[in-house]
Formats: structure tokens, sequence, C-alpha cells
């Protein structure tokens, strides 16, 4: 009976743990996401200039428009 | 052939065993909380016990299912595999690699590209405005290969992930078309063994199979846990019925023409490839799944990385689903099955996380308040049943290290809810409709090659 006592306390501290810490994880996140970022220029841009390449296309898109046919405001940066 | 007979004779032995097992853990857990319970005299406790207990109840009955269905659509991909062996079926194919700020892992990624197991590729890389040398990069290896044209496309400035694989779709020809991530590897055989199901004229997309590459701690090792346990096992039953409800980002097929169809990808959601799926299953469209068809992938090795993929992988779900809510109570254009599938997905982005963490919070509750701490244990221990033999039967037929199983005890007691935490919260922002201004992802670049051609 004590082993099942010991095994509860320990899933009763993990849960009440995890718990807390979950809820931190996601606010510290969240929080961290949220301060302003430096800018600092990167390395080695290549993008600016037009491409001479057989096979490259560039198609210049100014004004980028989702496929439904509105315009994509400032949250374009939808990388997983 | 006899081999084959006598590895299906094992995994249905596995199979009933496992649902006898899990038949009988329900019943003597039900009866075991309900005797545990009765001494408590609170409405509230009894009504929530009842409430939680009827859940895992329901919960049991998804395992049982995943179990049967996964085991028959391996036996189907076991046979559809054989016969596709005597077929030559080589459709043109496109794949799309769309990449931004991938400059540390481009060239690996084409480089693999050209070692795939396909008589002629198309390769399309795409640069979303990219900040680094990607674009550099990857024109280095623009030209035509021995079984593959390497083009690369740029869109100027930074569209987003689903308007640049629009772009690169619209420079295409192909009748198949393979979506991929820039940071993710394919395996030899994965465009043969996706693209075989398009033989049949009614599947319009394939789902693949997403492995997590990076296994080097704790954290990273449950998350390869969760894909083999979570997201595979569910993506493999709903290959039995043809209604996979998430085509992943990193290993995708689609026809061309259907694509067109119900056009393309779109930007207003967090998950362009959820929210392309979901469109297809609406209108009642085959969507089938391919365990060979492998993609690996880099998956968040610190907690705030996998926090704020998972933030987005549910706000991206949610947005999908209400953007095709009609789907939900329109059986008829969707199909009895694929609508189901939707209602399941609802279940697992929101009710499901909201009973987790409402049950580890009453039973911590009841064990505090009324020292019933037995409740909480069974509670946990039914749980963590569940996941051992679901790990169990996803890791054999996956293939994978048989150790992962023993991962479930950290699984159950800490990962898990964790991540449900986050899809409560990350859900209670989409209701309220909080603006999403957070969630890119930094790439370590694990998987380049060591033989890439620039290094």
């Amino acid at each position: 009976m004590e082993i099942v006592a010991v095994i509860a306390t320990i899933i009763l501290v993990a849960t009440l743990l995890t718990l807390i810490f979950s809820f931190a994880a996601y606010f510290v996140t969240r929080a961290k996401k949220l301060l302003p970022k430096r800018t600092v220029k990167p390395e080695n841009a290549v993008n600016e200039g037009p491409a001479t390449r057989i096979y490259f296309k560039r198609y210049m898109i100014n004004e980028p428009t989702t496929s439904s046919g509105h315009k994509v405001k400032g949250e374009a940066d939808q990388w997983m | 052939m006899a081999r084959l007979i006598f590895r299906e004779y094992i995994y249905l032995i596995l199979i009933v065993g496992l649902g006898l097992m899990l038949g009988g853990w329900a019943i003597i857990a039900y009866l075991a909380i309900l005797f545990n319970i009765r001494d408590i005299p609170s409405a509230f406790v009894n009504i929530s016990t009842t409430v939680l207990v009827s859940f895992l109840i329901l919960l049991i009955i998804r395992y049982l299912v995943l179990l049967w269905a996964s085991f028959n659509q391996h036996r189907e991909s076991l046979r559809f595999n054989k016969k596709m062996q005597e077929v030559d079926f080589t459709p043109s194919v496109s794949i799309m690699v769309p990449a931004h700020n991938e400059g540390v892992g481009i060239e690996g990624s084409i480089q693999s590209l050209l070692e795939l197991d396909y008589p002629f590729l198309d390769i399309v890389v795409i640069n979303d405005g990219s900040k680094d040398d990607t674009l550099e990069r990857a024109m280095k290896w623009a030209g035509t290969y021995r079984n593959a044209e390497v083009r690369v496309v740029d869109t100027g400035v930074n569209v987003g992930k689903a308007e640049a694989l629009n772009i690169g779709i619209a420079t295409s020809n192909s009748d198949i078309i393979v979506t991929m991530d820039a940071d993710s590897r394919l395996e030899p055989q994965s465009i043969l063994r996706g693209v075989a199901h398009f033989i049949d004229p009614e599947i319009v997309a394939v789902a693949g199979n997403v492995k997590v590459i990076n296994r080097d701690n704790l954290l990273s090792r449950l998350q390869t846990l969760e894909y083999i346990l979570g997201l595979n096992l569910v993506r493999r039953s709903q290959g039995y019925f043809d209604c996979v409800n998430i085509v992943p980002g990193p290993m995708g097929f689609f026809r061309r023409k259907v694509l067109q169809e119900v056009g393309g990808y779109e930007s207003d959601t967090y998950a362009e490839d959820c929210d392309l799926t979901v469109k297809m299953l609406s209108r009642g469209m085959r969507v089938c799944y391919e365990p060979e068809a492998i993609s690996w992938t880099e998956a968040p090795d610190t907690i705030n990385g996998l926090v704020t993929q998972r933030y987005r992988w549910t706000r991206g779900i949610l947005q999908a689903l209400k953007k095709n809510k009609y789907a939900l109570f329109h059986v008829k254009r969707a199909g009895i099955v694929n609508t189901i599938v939707l209602w399941y997905m609802f279940f697992e982005a929101i009710i499901w996380p909201f009973m987790n963490i409402f049950g580890n919070i009453f039973f911590l509750f009841i064990a505090g308040w009324y020292g019933a701490v037995n409740l909480l244990l069974l509670w946990w221990l039914i749980l963590l049943l569940l996941d051992v033999i679901a790990a169990l039967h996803a890791v054999s037929f996956e293939e994978e290290e048989l150790n992962l199983v023993f991962y479930a005890i950290p699984y159950r007691m800490f990962f898990i809810f964790g991540i449900d935490v986050t899809k409560m919260l990350a859900t209670v922002e989409e209701v309220f409709k909080v603006r999403m201004s957070w969630g890119s992802i930094e790439r370590r670049g694990t998987i380049v090659k060591p033989d890439s051609k620039s290094s």
C-alpha cells in the first residue's frame, strides 16, 4: 500500500508542478516574443538586386494579395 | 508472401490483445473511480467525476477505433505497395520548396532532392523575401540535372508561406504538386510512394509521414513519440477512410488541378496546410496517407520554441475550422466520414485539452480537499496505459526505436499536460481575437548535410 501512496504522491506533485510550469512557460514565451527586437542588418543580404541566371524567375510583388483577393498586412512572416 | 501473412497475423493478435486489455482496464477503472467517489458527499464532485469518467470512456473508444483503423490501413498499405511494384505509374511531379531565411540548410535540401528515386522531377525553390543568403545559395543549384530540373523563384518581398507556395505552384505545369519545408529531408522512395496513390482518380491529396530527426534531448525525444503516437497514428487511422484532416507542410502531395479548383493556399490562417486540407474535406474530397513517404523534420528543442509552435498550430486549426464551419453542419456536401473527421478535429483541438486540464485540476482538488489521492492516480494510470498501448502499436508499425515507449511516462506526466495548457490558452486568445504577433521559430539547421556543395 505504501508504494501506491508514493506513486500517488509523485503524480500529485508532478501534476501540480507541471500545471504551474506550463502556465509559466506560456506567459514567459509570450512575453519574450513580444519584447521589441533590435534591428540587425543581415550579413550577405543578396536579394536586393535583379537576377541574371537563366533558370531564375523574379516575381515583383509590391502589393501582395492572397488568393482570395485581400491584402496581406504585416503578418506575412508565417513560418513554422 | 508467407512472411507477410505471418506478420499480419501477429499484428492481429497484438491488436485484439490490446483491445481486450483496454476494455478490461476501462471497466475496472470505471468501477474503482465510482467506488472511491461514493464517500464524498458533494454534488459538484459527483457530477464532475461522472462527466470525466464518461469522457474517459469516450477516449478509450477513440483509442480502440484508432488501433483498429490503423491496423487495417497498415495491411492495405502493404498490399498496395506490393501491387504498385508491378505498375509503371510516374506522372509529372513538381516539388515546391518554400524558403524563408533558410540559407543554413537550403543547399543540403536541394542536394537531397536530387537524390530522390523518381524518373524526372521539377524542383522549384521559392525564396520568400529571405534576409540571409538563401537566394544566392539556391541559385548555385539552378539548372538541369540527369533526373531533375532545379528552378528558383523569388517573391521579392516576404509574402508568407501560403502565398509563396501559390506563386511556385503557378509556375508549374506538372500533374502532381509536392510540398515540403526547406529544412526537411525526404527519404529516396518518398515521392514514388506518395504519387502512387494518384492512380486512383478519386484521391486528390496524400499526406506523408513526418518524423523528427533531432532526437538529442528529452524534449525532442518526447516530440518524436508525439509525432508517432499523436500525429501519425491518427493520420494512419484516418488514411483507412481516406479522410486525413491535415496534409502536413513537410510532406504533402496534391493534384494540381484540384489545388486550382479549391483556390490554392490562403494566407488568412496560421496553418495553411490544415486550412487547405479542411477545404478539400469540406467538399467531400478524398485525402489518403502514405506511411512510406517519409520526411524528416527538425522539432523545436526548447520550451519556448515548442510553446510558440503549438500556439500557432492551435490557432491555425481553429481558424481553419472556423472558416469552414459550414462543413460541420452540411453533411451532404462533405459526406458523413469527412464531417465526423472535422468534428473530431474540433474535439482534439478544444474539447480534449480542456477536459484533460480540468481532470487534472479536479483530481488535484479532490486529493487536497478530501484526501482522495487514489482518484488522481487512477485517472493518470488509465491515460498512461492508453499511451503505452498506443505507443507499442505505433512504434511497431513505424518500425521505430522500441525505447520510445518508455518515454510514454514523462510524455503523460509532463509533456501532454503542458501542450494542453498551451492549446487551451491559444484557444482563449483565438476566441477573444487577440492579435497574433508572435510565433516565428528559429531554425538550428540540424539537418544540414555535411557534404553540402558550399561547405
